[in-house]
């Protein structure tokens, strides 16, 4: 544990991964509660802790190497569809793909066994490109992930045999109930939270700051990248998996530019350096999405508002845009929500140890 | 912390003094798109061993820092390190070779904490088999002023506790040798006179060899026991700092008036 841990005199696992966790479990029981009466939120509490997986994903790579990632869907898209080949009851499978392998018809796998080998299926991919991407340039590297993105894309929606094209795939069983999202939700913060902590995770941060100083104090930029990306991936394979397995059917638009930018965005808007900031920007976008969602069609103190598709977009687009001019770093800028309490705690009751450093006291702070 | 508050404990963060290692340019070469930066220069470090490098604007002395840990790759030349040539090398892996650096424009990780800084030395740095990272990062962090603000974000430190960090983190890296760009730049002479002190006592404790680059003449002719003089990419002169001084060529050319009164 010593040997992974390498910055744990400020920044505290348990405690940051604790309070997330904590704060996810409260959501979990109000989804718990609201199962049998009907309401929507039996379906978007377990696609948020999805969503979480998602974003802890993209930030495990992007937020602590400060590469942006594009490319982060096709992973995703990955895990659905190896889940769809292996769960997809064999009667429905004769329908939906053409030319599937008579050994694949016949597979009807459990939940954890397919989200195994759909993780697999992401992490061969990305440790594949991974060798070529991890040796660009940072916007280099930036832009191959769009075009990985775009790429993964027409495989997705031209492999009409295996994938059923634009049409999609329709027939997973629901193995994914809503404490099996939440727990994979927790999984998710756990790794993260180590990862952003472990030797590489300091040495990609490192990198995020200054390749150069990083580089000339020892830093294997492109090994630490290539880790966290081949990591990242598979986290996002996994999330693809859990995914398909609650929402039972897809097409590849899914997997495509609307998915890359609300988990950008959730990223953004929560703050890209934190675990905390992952998944609070996850929980702000899908309550915004929702409060729109249902605002469309409806009325909004008096006046109509008419059901324009795009409207939750660019509406998150906007809050996007905003927190960019002001507050860069996102909500939670640069700590972790314990971090928060504890200045909090710190400025409200002074004169105990550990004062004077933190959010509160560093004003200067993302300008 | 309490552990890193003794100044004895701070020797044990890496071996000790030894004459045993030696860092070299021979011939060094570098042009960009037809600029001469460097243009065979030859220069020793050996470990324990604080050479100073000096000259005017543009002579080339950041050039040849760069080419020694690895920034640049030389257009002609040698890097020979420890016996091992290196030229062409990424600067990690000069550095896992034992080579720490500071940067003439102060080049921290910004956003994370003091500790963290110091800490990605430690755990990238040269030979890092066997080692507390932990309390070497905590006596690094006592040795130069820091342990109150380890838990600060380095962007929000003043300026002089910066260059501390950066030689901190530089140090965590246990490495034989260390190169200095322009420490004592912005500083006052009651500050260069304490920052004398912090590199003389850095070679003592961890026993490295220092090359130094700075236009602050009082400070290299104090500190250095050898001196190597650029100009326009060449060498103008090497030798102790009483023959640089004395040195009609080096007088003449550039040093002038500023070195009458050291």
């Amino acid at each position: 544990m010593n040997r992974l841990r390498s910055s744990l005199y400020f920044r505290n696992v348990t405690k940051t991964s604790g309070l997330i966790i904590a704060f996810l479990l409260i959501i979990a029981v109000v989804g718990a509660l609201s199962a049998g009466t009907g309401s929507s939120l039996t379906l978007i509490i377990p696609n948020f802790f999805i969503t979480v997986i998602i974003v802890i994903a993209l930030q495990m790579f992007t937020g602590n190497s400060g590469v942006v990632s594009w490319g982060h869907s096709a992973f995703v898209g990955i895990g659905a569809y190896v889940t769809a080949w292996l769960t997809v009851p064999a009667v429905i499978k004769s329908d939906v793909f053409d030319s599937m392998p008579s050994w694949l018809l016949n597979a009807e796998w459990s939940f954890l066994p397919s989200i195994v080998v759909a993780t697999a299926a992401g992490t061969i991919v990305a440790a594949l490109i991974g060798i070529v991407l991890c040796r660009m340039k940072e916007t280099a590297m930036a832009m191959s992930t769009l075009a990985l993105l775009v790429i993964a894309h027409g495989v997705y929606a031209n492999w009409f045999g295996m994938t059923r094209g634009a049409q999609g795939v329709y027939g997973l069983p629901q193995n994914t109930t809503l404490w099996g999202a939440f727990g994979f939700a927790c999984f998710a913060v756990i790794v993260g939270v180590m990862f952003r902590d472990s030797r590489v995770g300091l040495r990609l941060q490192a990198s995020r700051e200054d390749p150069l100083a990083a580089e000339a104090t020892g830093v294997s930029v492109v090994k630490s990248r290539y880790i966290a990306w081949v990591a990242s991936a598979a986290l996002a394979a996994l999330s693809g998996s859990v995914w398909a397995q609650f929402n039972l059917a897809f097409d590849p638009s899914q997997f495509y530019y609307t998915q890359v930018f609300a988990v950008l965005s959730m990223l953004v808007i929560g703050g890209m350096a934190t675990m905390s900031g992952a998944v609070i920007g996850a929980g702000v976008v899908t309550v915004i999405s929702q409060v729109l969602y249902n605002l469309e069609g409806g009325s909004f103190f008096g006046m109509e508002v008419p059901r324009i598709s795009g409207l939750q977009q660019m509406i998150l687009a906007i809050i996007t845009l905003l927190i960019l001019i002001y507050r860069r770093n996102g909500i939670l800028s640069w700590w972790e929500l314990d971090e928060w309490v504890r200045k909090g705690k710190d400025r409200f009751f002074p004169g105990r140890p550990g004062s004077g450093a933190g959010p509160l006291s560093d004003k200067k702070d993302g300008v | 912390m309490g552990a890193g508050q003794d100044e004895t404990g701070a020797t044990a963060v890496v071996p000790p003094p030894s004459t045993s290692h030696l860092m070299e340019a021979r011939a060094v070469t570098k042009h960009f798109r037809g600029v001469h930066a460097l243009d065979g220069v030859s220069l020793q470090v050996g470990g324990g061993e604080i050479v100073g490098l000096i000259g005017p604007n543009g002579s080339g002395k950041t050039t040849l820092l760069n080419v020694l840990s690895g920034v640049y790759a030389p257009t002609a030349g040698k890097v020979i390190c420890d016996g091992r040539e290196v030229a062409g090398f990424r600067p990690n892996r000069i550095a896992h070779m034992g080579v720490g650096r500071t940067f003439q424009n102060i080049r921290l990780f910004e956003h994370l904490t003091v500790r963290q800084n110091v800490e990605v030395g430690s755990v990238s740095g040269h030979s890092s088999k066997g080692v507390d990272h932990r309390s070497d990062v905590d006596r690094l962090l006592a040795r130069f002023g820091l342990s109150s603000r380890a838990d600060v974000q380095a962007l929000n430190l003043p300026y002089g506790a910066q260059r501390r960090v950066e030689i901190a983190r530089a140090l965590a890296g246990r490495p034989y040798f260390l190169l200095l760009d322009e420490p004592a730049a912005g500083m006052n002479e009651a500050e260069s006179d304490t920052l004398l002190e912090t590199i003389m006592g850095v070679r003592a404790e961890f026993g490295c060899g220092i090359l130094i680059v700075d236009h602050d003449l009082r400070l290299i002719m104090r500190l250095c026991e050898r001196i190597h003089v650029l100009a326009e990419g060449k060498t103008l002169a090497t030798g102790t700092p009483e023959e640089i001084r004395r040195d009609p060529t080096v007088i003449e050319v550039f040093l002038g008036d500023a070195l009458k009164d050291t």
